[in-house]
């Protein structure tokens, strides 16, 4: 009588379906592994309450919304720092990544495993763990913090920037290429253009994932919103933890904005 | 907006010898022998995968004939330097390929690539510097007034004539389009193709096309070449075009096997 709306087309390959079925169980077993002790003792419920308590009467103060302010700026100030390391390292990176100027495929090919291993290795230590180092090696100090929020990203960067330089429609490029145009040419004619927004959109992303880094790192020596959040924690002033909490959201969502803003405005 | 290259220069624009080209083991064109004396007027007619793509890449140097030779003013295409070709053929291809995102004017300006260095180019790309020659084509096209808007933002007659401006600034000695009046009506159809035909006899170049409409060949062109399955199966003046001749190429397309 009537047709079925949906039928099956077909099955899905016994192995993938076993594949999916092993990587949910080992996820579930992996939250299992981390439950051992209780969420919350006697004593954390009561700090958990002074906290929300906190919430009614925030530190509004004029000399410390001053703090805020300067902290706020600050941390703005590390983030963009370190977005100009990751910019620095990340396009080079991202031009070696990827092979796009290389025209002859062999020599692509070796360059781009080799950087693209390089390129892994720095990205596989997080910031905090650079930060770790870094503070070893530079001692307490701002330019450590940056360099450490800097490099991680800047090989992220490199690599979704690469990527993104390569996942174009190759049928326009081609026509550059046949009308004479360089790698470099068709880079700057064809590849930026046509990854265009997109490009835009990714790198303030990577911004605004810079900003809270900065606020995290303040143990390396970067001032900012972290810093004063780890003073008023140590002082048990929870009444000072929440406009600093509500700047850092403020600056993230000005960031946001801010990349809104320029995706909408178009490139070129 | 003259080509040197082709005054007093070879008598044919083009020549193939013994062009043949597959795909994946299908043979898709050839054995094919064709020349054309330069400043000819050629269009291809067919039915869809009779080779027409196949020959105008071969010609443009996109694709490597599996044997035979390709000549572009008597001079064998395999041996050309890769800065030569660009002067000597040029392709608007079907889907055209130009860049969404950029203007107009960056779309026909990227014609001269293959005569700029990186920091010219990206002086005109990034700077508010006019390449006169890319106004010229505009004007001759009739898009001056579009230069500064965006190619993603015009209509499918207009991207026809922004890639033909292209071609214009790229001043190859053989123009060769695919299918370029596909998409369009009629009346605009008939307006490309007598602007393709007035650049080409501007600039002394040899035009080959391919068109799905037999009456736009006649119409416009000075040779008509009609290819089935890969052959020619007729080269006449438009005169002697005759519609048992055209009907001998359509009708004929049952009996071949059918290519993807």
């Amino acid at each position: 009588m009537s047709t079925p709306s949906l039928v099956w087309v077909r099955a899905r390959p016994a192995g993938r379906s076993l594949l999916s079925l092993l990587l949910v169980v080992a996820f579930a077993l992996s939250v299992l592994a981390v439950a051992g002790e209780p969420v919350a003792g006697s004593g954390g419920a009561k700090a958990a309450r002074e906290v929300l308590a906190s919430l009614l009467r925030p530190d509004l103060s004029l000399p410390f919304l001053r703090t805020v302010a300067e902290a706020t700026l600050l941390t703005a100030a590390y983030a963009v720092a370190a977005m100009t390391v990751a910019l620095a390292v990340g396009i080079p990176g991202a031009l070696a990544v990827s092979g796009v100027l290389v025209r002859r495929r062999s020599a692509r090919l070796a360059s781009v495993s080799v950087v693209r291993g390089l390129f892994a290795t720095v990205r596989a230590i997080h910031e905090l763990v650079w930060a770790l180092l870094l503070l070893i090696i530079l001692g307490p100090n701002p330019i450590a913090g940056v360099i450490a929020i800097g490099l991680p990203y800047g090989a992220t960067v490199a690599r979704v920037l690469g990527e993104r330089l390569t996942d174009v429609p190759a049928a326009p490029l081609a026509a550059l290429t046949s009308a004479g145009s360089s790698p470099w040419q068709t880079l700057f004619y064809g590849r930026l253009p046509l990854a265009g927004a997109d490009l835009a959109g990714y790198l303030f992303y990577r911004f605004e994932c810079a900003v809270r880094a900065a606020a995290v790192l303040s143990f390396i020596g970067l001032g900012g919103i972290g810093f004063q959040i780890q003073i008023a924690l140590a002082d048990l002033r929870f009444e000072r933890v929440w406009p600093l909490l509500a700047a850092l959201l403020v600056l993230v969502v000005a960031v946001d904005r801010l990349s809104r803003y320029v995706r909408e405005a178009g490139t070129v | 907006m003259t080509s040197p290259s082709t005054n007093g220069a070879h008598p044919y624009g083009c020549a193939l010898e013994g062009v043949c080209i597959s795909y994946a083991g299908q043979p898709a064109l050839g054995p094919l022998d064709l020349q054309v004396p330069t400043g000819q007027a050629v269009a291809l007619v067919g039915p869809s995968g009779a080779g027409k793509t196949s020959l105008l890449r071969a010609v443009a140097g996109q694709r490597r004939p599996g044997s035979g030779r390709v000549l572009l003013a008597g001079r064998d295409i395999s041996g050309l330097r890769r800065a030569e070709l660009p002067g000597l053929a040029g392709l608007m291809s079907q889907r055209l390929d130009l860049i969404p995102q950029l203007s107009v004017r960056h779309n026909v300006q990227s014609g001269a690539l293959g005569r700029w260095g990186l920091a010219r180019s990206l002086a005109a790309l990034l700077l508010p510097l006019e390449h006169p020659p890319a106004r010229a084509a505009a004007r001759r096209v009739g898009l001056e007034q579009l230069l500064p808007r965006r190619v993603a933002d015009l209509s499918g007659g207009e991207l026809q004539r922004v890639a033909l401006a292209r071609l214009l600034v790229q001043d190859p000695a053989v123009v060769l389009a695919d299918e370029p009046v596909a998409s369009l009506d009629p009346a605009r159809a008939d307006d490309l193709l007598g602007m393709m035909r007035a650049t080409g006899r501007e600039g002394g170049r040899t035009l080959i096309v391919s068109l799905h409409s037999p009456e736009l060949a006649v119409r416009h062109f000075d040779r008509v070449i009609g290819l089935r399955a890969g052959r020619i199966v007729f080269d006449l003046p438009p005169s002697r075009v005759t519609p048992a001749e055209l009907q001998s190429l359509y009708e004929l397309l049952d009996l071949t096997p059918t290519r993807p």
